[in-house]
């Protein structure tokens, strides 16, 4: 009997090869060729989730060889199927599938649906691909196809600048990265002479015998993996990434793009473990992005923007554990992450869709209007601050243990203070958004009759609600299936665990944010604008509402390499170049024009000089 | 060798001549200038079908007492001139119709095809030497046929006595030749008597200067320029196509077969020779052509620059340069005729003579400008039309060669590109109009379907050789190798 293992490679296929028909054949098909799309992510994501269900215990592993074959060096491609890729490909899947119905209604009143459909297909099955890749060379074509789409995608209404602009500095900053990664990966090519996943996992440090090789391509490749996962320092396309469709958002924001940099790192993790010094760069970059990350989401206004922030940050807790060690609770969190975090943005775009507002300070009293969304965003904005019984708590609650184990371990406890005081602003921004946008009156008088949003709207964000209860329970105190599951090589070791008080000292941390939140906002206790007021604050507030001027620096090393690059090309266009051309030009045009002037038009001419040319050629080459 | 073959075998030739004595009678029974049009296009369709059939079924038939051997080349060439003069015909409907006499112009086109068939299958310099003078004297009918234009008269005087001359130096040549060797015979394998192997390099050379007249090769190209302004505009086609390639062919006949032995006993480079006439051509043609603002002597120019490009397949002397030479003149002869055909329909339409007067011509007629658009593009050697590939194949013999060859590759590279400016000027007139000056309010004409079947025949098989270069260039490998291996 055929198994589904067998039929895995029809994941990311068949999404790829039906997103033509969108855009080719849209316009006859009904509703502009949607049901193609989910037609084919649901099938995606039967057979992702029948794969994971009937996983054999081996690795499953098809490939061809694709260039220099019959030599030593070959590069093959094909699909390498364990358990980490069956749990991404059934995570990217399902809530695509979701997220496609859900744009059905979202999205029916757009120009140019075609369009979005397929390139939402092709985003789909780039990140299926991605995930299920064996080689490396493979992973990297499909995370520049990633890369390619979230541009359309985000700059979807392309006609608007902002959402251009956003297009464009998505694709330029996370391409800072994607260099890192292709240095990355042909270093690992010369060195260790295969591209191949299960080669490179099996005995890293023989592949690649000097350990400082392995440190600078580990780095190189994390390099990529901040570009994709939007960590410090090339974080600000992520905000600005808001201006691209809500679903499209909830795309990149739960199951595909930036969860693909947190793969990447899985995906190799074997070869950071090898690698002195990578994890320690990951862990730290992951757990000053979660802080950073956090602030930020504190201060906006714009309800996307938040989710984008607390997107980052949530990234960075991953990060976090991949850093120290706690790979399992990394894709945990990642696949918990996933699920709220789409439930959150679809939950924002309802809003958006409802009320057309996106301003916090546009919204107020929405949950007894649109009491489906508002509970989405609420047990949301639960599990994203970490509390119990909803999935968010339950990851988050290892990652800080395992940092916490890290500190005790290394004597550095600054990681696990960044990642406990980051789950306080946590609770506090996310139920800032929920208590001014849900609860809270409106400042202006409602102007606008608001109606919770249609089935096909709601549908999605329930049945997400319900993973949202249900999937933190897979690694709790009850059962433990979760990690089993993940570890695919027997060096990636279990999820160190913390003392009791730990998680508990968390949880404190995370209901004060939530607290605080009340106080501030509910209670008034210290209103709001006590925090723009005062040097110090107002200087605090300026630093993080402006990204931490990191795109004030951005723009600022843009612009000089630009002039610069500009000034210098101006120069060498305009004096060298142009005095180059133009001087050729004349000297051919004048040239033509004495050549011209030798057609006198006098025949006697013509004769003398093809007889002088006869006598010349003879006198060249007889003669001489 | 059954009659039918022979039969078969000599059919290009038979259905021209057929076609020769039936405009005769015609004329002589009813005059009509649609008529014989319609009689010489053809028999000069039949005869393009049959060449083609031919070339590619590699018949071989002797004529004459082997004086004349049709075999695969010479169906090629036979090819290229049918289909040539065919464009023609079919473009000259206009100009018969207002010329005095229709009838001999069409007897004159098929005279010419039938002097260029028989010369590119002649194996006997005197010979070669008749049907190429057979052939030129019909094109001088051809270019004085506007006799009542001064411009008319003026050009088949100057082509006339530049031709007799040339005429002068090939017989020269071929007696030369003559007395070095013993012989006229066009052979591989030849004797040189003693102490005369000068003469025959210089006998070689005459030749050389001689159909380089006929080729337009630097210097002996000065007549080009005026011929093709002055006479009317299917004489013009028809000497930049049948006329031109004829040059080539009686070149490749002599070189491909003569051209080893010819270094070997006489010591001369003639190889050299075309190198240097190569890259003088073609560079003299671009920058003459970068400052006309005729259109009809641009083109004419041109012409000149595309003999340039084509000397390097005589200059590499591989079988392969070769191959390629007779893949790059069928699709210069196709665009060439076909930028002339459109220039010949502006003309007569819009009375666009020079390139200026193009402007805004493509909201006018759009559909030839387009044609010619694309034939231009060509020409400059953009991919993935005919002539680039020919361009392409070309440069790459010349690399493969290697050494001091490659010069003529990257001379070639550097005149496409000098050649793409007055090229591309045409067409930016043509669509975005003149600085400065607003589109016309009309719209599009209906284009005369008389010019319309040959410009468009033209189009298609620019695009359709370029994509489709891998069965002609095969059919002129085994035409260059029949040659080759072929002892006269």
């Amino acid at each position: 009997m055929a198994s589904f293992a067998e039929l895995v490679w029809l994941v990311p296929i068949v999404p790829l090869i039906l997103s033509p028909f969108p855009i080719f054949a849209g316009d006859k098909l009904p509703r502009k060729g949607s049901f193609v799309a989910i037609f084919a992510c649901a099938v995606s994501t039967v057979i992702s989730a029948g794969v994971l269900l009937t996983l054999p215990s081996h690795p499953y592993n098809v490939s061809v060889q694709w260039l220099l074959p019959g030599t030593a060096t070959s590069i093959d491609v094909g699909f390498y199927l364990d358990g980490l890729s069956a749990l991404m490909i059934t995570i990217t899947s399902g809530i695509a599938t979701l997220i496609l119905v859900y744009s059905l209604e979202y999205m029916s009143h757009e120009e140019g649906l075609p369009r979005y459909w397929t390139e939402m297909m092709i985003f789909t099955g780039s990140m299926l691909g991605f995930a299920l890749a064996d080689s490396v060379i493979l992973m990297y074509v499909f995370w520049e196809l990633i890369g390619a789409c979230s541009y359309l995608l985000i700059g979807f209404w392309y006609t608007k600048p902002e959402a251009a602009s956003a297009a464009k500095k998505a694709f330029v900053l996370v391409r800072v990265g994607d260099v890192g990664f292709l240095i990355g990966m042909i270093l690992l090519y010369t060195n260790g002479h295969t591209l191949n996943l299960p080669a490179i996992l099996s005995s890293p440090a023989t592949l690649i015998s000097s350990p400082q090789m392995r440190t600078i391509i580990a780095l190189l490749v994390f390099a990529g993996a901040i570009g994709k996962s939007a960590q410090l320092p090339l974080f600000p396309w992520l905000p600005d990434a808001m201006e691209g469709p809500t679903t499209v958002s909830a795309l990149i924001h739960s199951a595909t793009m930036v969860a693909a940099g947190v793969y990447l790192v899985a995906r190799l993790y074997p070869f950071f473990q090898v690698a002195p010094y990578a994890l320690l760069v990951v862990g730290a970059i992951g757990a000053l992005s979660a802080f950073v990350a956090a602030t930020m989401g504190l201060v906006s206004f714009d309800i996307k923007r938040i989710l984008a922030y607390s997107t980052m940050s949530q990234l960075g807790y991953m990060m976090v554990a991949l850093g120290v060690g706690a790979y399992g609770a990394a894709m945990f969190h990642l696949m918990n992450h996933a699920v709220f975090k789409a439930m959150l943005f679809l939950s924002a775009g309802a809003i958006l869709h409802a009320t057309g507002a996106r301003d916090l300070r546009e919204m107020g009293g929405l949950l007894k209007k649109m009491k489906v969304t508002g509970l989405a965003f609420l047990i949301g904005g639960l599990a994203l601050s970490g509390i119990p019984p909803f999935n968010g708590y339950f990851s988050k609650d290892l990652i800080i243990g395992a940092a916490y184990h890290y500190g005790l371990v290394t004597g550095d406890f600054w990681i696990y203070l960044l990642v406990l005081i980051s789950a306080l602003l946590t609770a506090a921004y996310i139920f800032r958004a929920f208590f001014v946008a849900f609860i809270l009156p409106p400042r202006s008088g409602a102007t606008k009759e608001v109606h919770e949003v249609s089935l096909t709207m709601t549908i999605p964000m329930i049945i997400l609600l319900g993973f949202t209860l249900v999937t933190g329970w897979l690694w709790s105190p009850l059962m433990d299936v979760f990690q089993p599951f993940v570890t695919y090589a027997a060096s990636l070791g279990a999820t160190p665990q913390a003392p009791s008080y730990v998680g508990l000292l968390t949880l404190a941390f995370a209901l004060t944010g939530i607290g605080l939140a009340y106080l501030v906002y509910i209670r008034a206790t210290v209103p709001p604008e006590r925090f723009s007021s005062g040097r110090v604050l107002t200087k605090l507030r300026n630093l993080i509402m402006r990204s931490y001027y990191f795109d004030a620096a951005y723009d600022r090393v843009a612009a000089g390499v630009e002039n610069g690059i500009a000034l210098a090309l101006d120069y060498f266009d305009r004096f060298a170049l142009d005095g180059l051309v133009n001087g050729i030009g004349r000297s051919l045009v004048k040239l033509g024009r004495d050549f011209k002037s030798m057609e006198t038009g006098e025949i006697r001419n013509y004769v003398a000089v093809m007889v002088i040319g006869a006598v010349l050629l003879i006198l060249l080459f007889e003669v001489l | 060798m059954n009659l039918y073959t022979e039969l078969l075998g000599l059919s290009p030739v038979g259905v021209l001549v057929l076609a020769q004595i039936v405009l005769f009678v015609q004329d002589l029974v009813k005059e009509g200038k649609r008529l014989s049009q319609y009689i010489s296009a053809a028999a000069l369709a039949v005869s393009c079908l049959l060449s083609v059939y031919l070339a590619s079924s590699g018949n071989t038939v002797s004529f004459a007492n082997s004086t004349f051997v049709f075999n695969s080349l010479a169906y090629y060439f036979g090819v290229i001139f049918s289909l040539s003069a065919l464009l023609v015909m079919l473009s000259a409907g206009s100009f018969l119709s207002r010329a005095e006499y229709a009838f001999e112009f069409s007897s004159l086109a098929i005279l010419g095809v039938l002097g260029s068939f028989f010369v590119a299958s002649s194996t006997n310099l005197v010979a070669l030497f008749v049907v190429f003078e057979m052939a030129t004297t019909a094109t001088y009918g051809m270019v004085a046929y506007a006799r009542r234009s001064k411009l008319s008269a003026e050009a088949a005087i100057k082509y006339f006595v530049v031709g007799a001359v040339s005429a002068g130096i090939i017989i020269y040549g071929i007696s030369l030749i003559y007395i070095a060797t013993g012989s006229v015979s066009i052979s591989s394998v030849f004797s040189v008597a003693s102490q005369s192997s000068q003469l025959l390099d210089v006998g070689v050379i005459l030749l050389i200067v001689g159909f380089g007249f006929k080729i337009a090769a630097f210097p002996f190209h000065m007549w080009l320029p005026d011929t093709y302004e002055g006479a009317p505009y299917p004489a013009t086609t028809y000497l930049a196509s049948v006329s031109k390639v004829m040059g080539f062919a009686a070149l490749v006949r002599i070189f491909l077969v003569m051209g080893p032995a010819i270094y070997a006993l006489g010591g001369l480079n003639w190889e050299v020779i075309f190198g240097l006439l190569s890259i003088l051509t073609m560079t003299f043609g671009n920058l003459a052509a970068l400052v006309q603002t005729s259109m009809k002597r641009m083109l004419a120019y041109s012409s000149i620059a595309m003999s340039g490009y084509m000397l390097i397949g005589l200059a590499l002397g591989t079988s392969f340069s070769y191959a390629v030479l007779l893949y790059f003149m069928l699709t210069y002869a196709i665009a060439k005729a076909g930028s002339f055909i459109v220039a010949q329909f502006f003309e007569s339409e819009h009375n666009a003579k020079s390139i200026d007067d193009y402007a805004w011509l493509a909201r006018k007629s759009p559909l030839s400008a387009f044609s010619l658009t694309i034939m231009l593009l060509s020409l400059a050697g953009i991919p993935p039309l005919s002539v680039f590939v020919a361009k392409f194949f070309i440069f790459y013999a010349s690399v493969q060669v290697g050494g001091y060859w490659i010069l003529l590759a990257i001379a070639g590279v550097l005149n496409s590109a000098l050649s793409l400016y007055y090229y591309a000027r045409v067409i930016k007139n043509m669509y975005i109009g003149l600085a400065g000056e607003s589109p016309p309010p009309q719209g599009a004409r209906l284009e005369r379907i008389g010019y319309m079947i040959p410009i468009l025949t033209c189009l298609v098989l620019t695009i359709a050789l370029g994509l489709g270069e891998g069965t002609v260039i095969a059919v002129a490998k085994h035409a260059v190798t029949t040659l080759s291996a072929t002892v006269f």
